[in-house]
């Protein structure tokens, strides 16, 4: 069976979770990442809904972390990459590397 | 460096418990980094923004888990068409359900809190003051109004008004009667309406010696001149008084109440003594930022102050502010609205206990469908569905049954609606027009409310037996059968099951009850032909109320004399009579005392029946015979003649059959607030037995019929016989009636047919609806007990093959089997009966015991016959499988 693909905003956020990591990947910073490397301005619902439906699909697993002063003693909610989300990002950045192909000289690298 | 309270305690709401630190610990975090980053200002209101933007995020999140998809509404609509029994007889139970709710919703909220349609229409009240030691209103308050309009900070526009019925004389000289309202120019700033056409009065109107004017009603203006748009401007006569149009209001304005025209008041209300003048009525506006509190507060104290300066007059007077609509439906002084909705509760507790039981019924029917689907709900369960997915799916399959039927039942609401106003207008206003805000029409909040009764009842008949059916969904998956027993009937169904049996035993009593109570009004035969007759309803200007110049000072009954008189020597005019009502309608009731045995009455407050006064050749021009006694004589009419005459169902119904003749009737005092302790009447003594003419009032047929001068009548009925037909003789009606006297006022003139049919087809109409529900509803009834009990026994199959397999004898299974829904039909029985015992005691009329006493014991063995149906079918098939087949099958 064929990994899910991702929609854009979907791969966006696997993206920034993968880069902050287990430990650092929760909603405030993955929207903060994703701003600061597109540069477009990134609605938080729009991560909370992205995330619980990624979370509803398995491909990624949240937990509670540690309080932290900066967010008045409450804990984020950590973000994990599950294998089956590994393998879509896979499969979605393979399909667009593969429909990019020889456009690398109209469009630059990708992916 | 935290973020705002109220976005916090936002989020905070909105986040399910699980996610509410998270929710809140991103919103602090985020807002702290735009403070670092953008400044107090910008921060804060991106964050405003933002929380809105989560928050509705997180809401759409928490709903889409309970929400359900179309999925289920296509599921649902599909099992409407598999089952069309079942959607048939529980739609039509739960649409009758809702459509008692919505009406009776809709009722309270016309009474109780209506809404005005005029700007800021709350916001005017009536002021009024109230004699405690004669128990009534004192309208005589010209001059406190003068007091009130110059002191009164707290109510503004101030504006009098009085009741005036004229006839409306037209270009084609034919009258037609019209409701006046004499009002203050100051009336218009109140209503804040502007008119439609032309002006309204001003005070320039008001002064002595001005131009006759008149403000019309849109409906008179499209009525009775065609909408003529240079109306403004043309003479037209209000009885013999000529007056000019001056402008016309728009559609649906009745204002004060349900008024058609408006002429100036044209009094100097500093000219009167205290209780002095003529009676009015005083609207005025709360000052803006005033309350109804405020106004009480400030009339209290003038009206102390009026106590010690008129003390003759007004030391026991006690002023009252109360909101427009308040003020005219006669509300008992002391009563609040809250008291009289809890009495109307309470009164109507049997009926709220009939729809529970209707909606335990459409239950206990998809409780049993439901639990057919079994095999279907527990595959369900084992491909992942949830118990809250089934369950909500069971919900919405209800829920689309219930939308149907709240479709259905608001369009009968619509239509019933109209009916219960009628009913409204003769009992509590006498045939008078109703208040202008309160109209046929559904309002919002009744459509509102509709939709809560529609979720409440696919609650109770889908979610509450999906919650049942479903607990025991994970057993069955277990025992990894799909369609092994695992499902349970608890007590509550033995409860429900009983009860069904108790209110199934009542319905073929109330829909018999209902069938001869029906078929009095239905299958009622007049001795005379009604379309011979031409009636119509005549009032004059009585002596004292003339307002302008020229208006005769005469009285009712005696211009209809002369009309009576004239209409005889008419072509074609074989008779002509007046009474105070027509027959075969409604007539007023009023409690009765007998001198002398009576029939048992309906209740421990007595006989009560209808009553009207007639002239003495009544009965002859309607051909109905004297068939005890005698006829009415002239001696009849002297002052202290006491003959009355009653008709043929007042025998029947009061005095049980006996002879009439001799026998001494007394009114007493009605059972109303208005005058408690009115002493009761002087005997009547009846004179002869009349047949029965129709007269029927709320508490049934039955009529008393007093003589009576024409010269007496202040509201009459004409009667003319026309043995060709009384077709085409209305405008000769209003013609004649004019040439007499221009300020008889006829209404409703049409041929005794039209007269009387609307109360036929009410009663047509619901003796129908009640017939078919509680047809229906019995039908449901014997469908969900059977189906249930039919389930029980299929349970038992492992059971019957085990005790079969064991040696026990087949009786001896039978007995065990049957043993159990034997004893709960027997339980509904007896309860039923217990309860019909009850009610018949307490309702002795209309419903005997006796005369139902065939149907109960058919009743009882068809319930016993179902109850044995439900079970046989089953067992016998349980029986006639091996045992070993029975135990591998259901093990």
């Amino acid at each position: 069976m064929p990994a899910d693909s991702l929609a854009e905003f979907e791969l966006l956020v696997m993206l920034a979770a993968l880069r902050l990591g287990p430990d650092e990947a929760y909603t405030v910073s993955i929207a903060e990442d994703i701003r600061q490397r597109t540069g477009r301005p990134v609605r938080r619902a729009n991560v909370y809904t992205t995330l619980s439906r990624l979370e509803a699909k398995g491909l990624v697993a949240t937990r509670r972390g540690e309080p932290r002063p900066e967010r008045g003693g409450r804990p984020p909610r950590l973000v994990t990459v599950r294998a089956d989300g590994l393998a879509a990002v896979r499969a979605t950045t393979g399909a667009i590397q593969a429909m990019v192909g020889e456009l690398t000289h109209l469009l630059g690298e990708v992916g | 460096m935290s973020p705002p309270k109220w976005a916090a305690w936002l989020l905070g709401l909105l986040a399910p418990s699980s996610r509410k630190d998270e929710a809140v610990g991103d919103l602090a975090e985020a807002h702290r980094r735009r403070l670092e980053q953008r400044g107090w200002l910008i921060a804060h209101a991106l964050t405003a923004l933002e929380t809105v933007d989560v928050g509705s995020a997180l809401l759409r999140a928490r709903a889409s888990s309970i929400a359900f998809s179309w999925l289920d509404v296509k599921l649902g609509a599909r099992m409407l068409v598999k089952y069309p029994g079942l959607t048939f007889l529980g739609g039509l139970s739960i649409a009758f359900a809702i459509f008692i709710g919505a009406s009776t919703f809709e009722l309270i909220s016309k009474a109780v809190s209506p809404t005005i349609p005029l700007p800021e229409g709350d916001r005017i009240v009536a002021l009024r003051l109230w004699n405690p030691t004669q128990g009534r209103l004192e309208s005589r308050v010209l001059y406190d109004v003068a007091i009130w309009r110059e002191e009164l900070r707290t109510v503004e526009d101030l504006a009098v008004y009085r009741d005036r019925e004229r006839n409306l004389i037209g270009a084609d000289g034919l009258g037609a009667p019209v409701v006046v309202a004499e009002v203050s120019a100051s009336a218009f700033d109140l209503a804040r309406t502007p008119p439609f056409l032309g002006r309204v009065l001003t005070e320039a109107d008001e002064r002595p010696g001005a131009t006759s004017v008149v403000v019309i009603g849109h409906d008179i203006w499209t009525g009775r001149f065609g909408g003529d748009p240079d109306i403004v401007g043309t003479d037209v006569r209000l009885g013999s008084t000529p007056t000019t149009v001056v402008g016309v209001m728009p559609e649906g304005f009745g204002f004060p109440v349900a008024h058609d025209l408006w002429m100036p008041f044209g009094s100097d209300f500093g000219a009167y003594e205290p209780l002095a003048g003529p009676r009015v009525g005083v609207l005025g506006r709360l000052a803006p930022a005033a309350s109804l509190a405020d106004a009480r507060s400030e009339l209290a104290v003038l009206s102390r102050r009026l106590r010690t300066t008129s003390p003759a007059t007004h030391e026991h007077l006690q002023p009252q502010v109360v909101p427009l609509a308040q003020a005219f439906l006669g509300l008992p002084p002391g009563m609040s609205w809250g008291l009289l909705s809890a009495i109307g509760l309470t009164s109507n507790l049997p009926l709220i206990l009939f729809l529970i039981l209707v909606c335990g019924n459409v239950a206990l029917l998809l409780f049993a469908r439901a639990t057919s689907r079994k095999s279907e709900l527990v595959v369900r369960s084992a491909l992942g569905a949830s118990r809250r997915r089934i369950v909500i799916q069971l919900f919405v399959e209800a829920l689309v049954l219930a939308t149907g039927a709240a479709v259905v039942a608001l369009m009968a609401t619509r239509y019933g609606l109209r009916w219960a106003l009628w009913i409204v207008q003769s009992e509590m206003f006498d045939g008078e027009p109703l208040p202008f805000w309160i109209d046929a029409s559904l309002s919002l909040q009744t459509v509102a409310y509709t939709g809560l009764l529609t979720v409440f009842a696919a609650l109770v008949a889908g979610a509450w037996p999906g919650l049942r059916v479903t607990r025991s969904l994970g057993d069955g998956l277990k025992r990894g059968a799909p369609g092994a027993g695992g499902f349970r009937f608890g007590g509550v169904w033995t409860v429900v099951i009983a009860s069904q049996i108790v209110v199934t035993m009542l319905f073929p009593v109330v829909t018999m009850a209902v069938r001869s109570e029906g078929s009095v009004e239905l299958d009622y035969d007049a001795p005379f032909r009604a379309e011979q007759y031409m009636v119509a309803r005549v009032r004059a200007d009585e002596p004292g109320t003339s307002i302008g110049a020229g208006l005769s000072a005469t009285t009712t009954g005696s211009v209809a004399a002369r009309v009576r008189e004239r209409l005889l020597a008419e072509p074609g005019v074989a008779a002509v009579t007046l009474a105070e009502r027509l027959p075969m309608t409604y007539h007023p009731w009023h409690q009765i005392e007998i001198d002398g045995p009576s029939a048992r009455p309906r209740d421990e407050r007595g006989h009560r029946v209808g009553s009207a006064r007639v002239t003495p050749d009544f009965f002859d021009v309607l051909d109905a015979d004297i068939v005890a006694g005698r006829g009415f004589r002239s001696g009849d009419l002297e002052e202290d003649a006491r003959a009355v005459i009653v008709d043929d169902a007042f025998v029947d119904r009061v005095l049980g059959g006996r002879n009439a003749v001799g026998v001494e009737i007394r009114y007493l005092a009605n059972e109303s607030y208005r005058d408690p302790s009115q002493d009761p009447q002087p005997w009547l003594q009846i004179v002869g037995v009349v047949e029965e003419l129709g007269a029927r009032s709320f508490y049934g047929p039955g009529g008393v019929y007093h003589p009576v001068r024409p010269d007496a009548l202040s509201s009459a009925h004409l009667i003319v016989h026309l043995p060709s037909g009384a077709a085409g003789f209305a405008s000769r009606v209003r013609a004649v009636a004019t040439a007499v006297d221009p300020t008889l006022r006829l209404h409703e003139v049409q041929s005794l047919v039209q007269a009387t049919r609307e109360p036929r087809d009410f009663y047509a109409f619901w003796t129908t609806i009640l017939l078919a529900v509680c047809g229906f509803a019995l039908l449901l009834s014997l469908g969900g007990i059977y189906a249930v009990m039919s389930y029980t026994v299929a349970q038992r199959t492992r059971e019957i093959g085990i005790r079969v397999a064991l040696g026990s004898s087949r009786a001896r299974v039978v007995w065990a089997v049957f043993r159990r829904p034997l004893r709960q039909v027997a339980l509904g029985l007896v309860s039923g009966f217990v309860l019909l015992a009850v009610m018949v005691t307490a309702l002795s009329e209309g419903i005997a015991l006796v005369r139902f006493g065939a149907v109960l014991i058919g009743y009882c063995l068809l319930m016993t016959a179902i109850c044995l149906a439900a079970c046989a079918t089953p067992t016998l098939r349980a029986l006639r499988i091996e045992p070993g087949e029975a135990l591998r099958v259901d093990g």
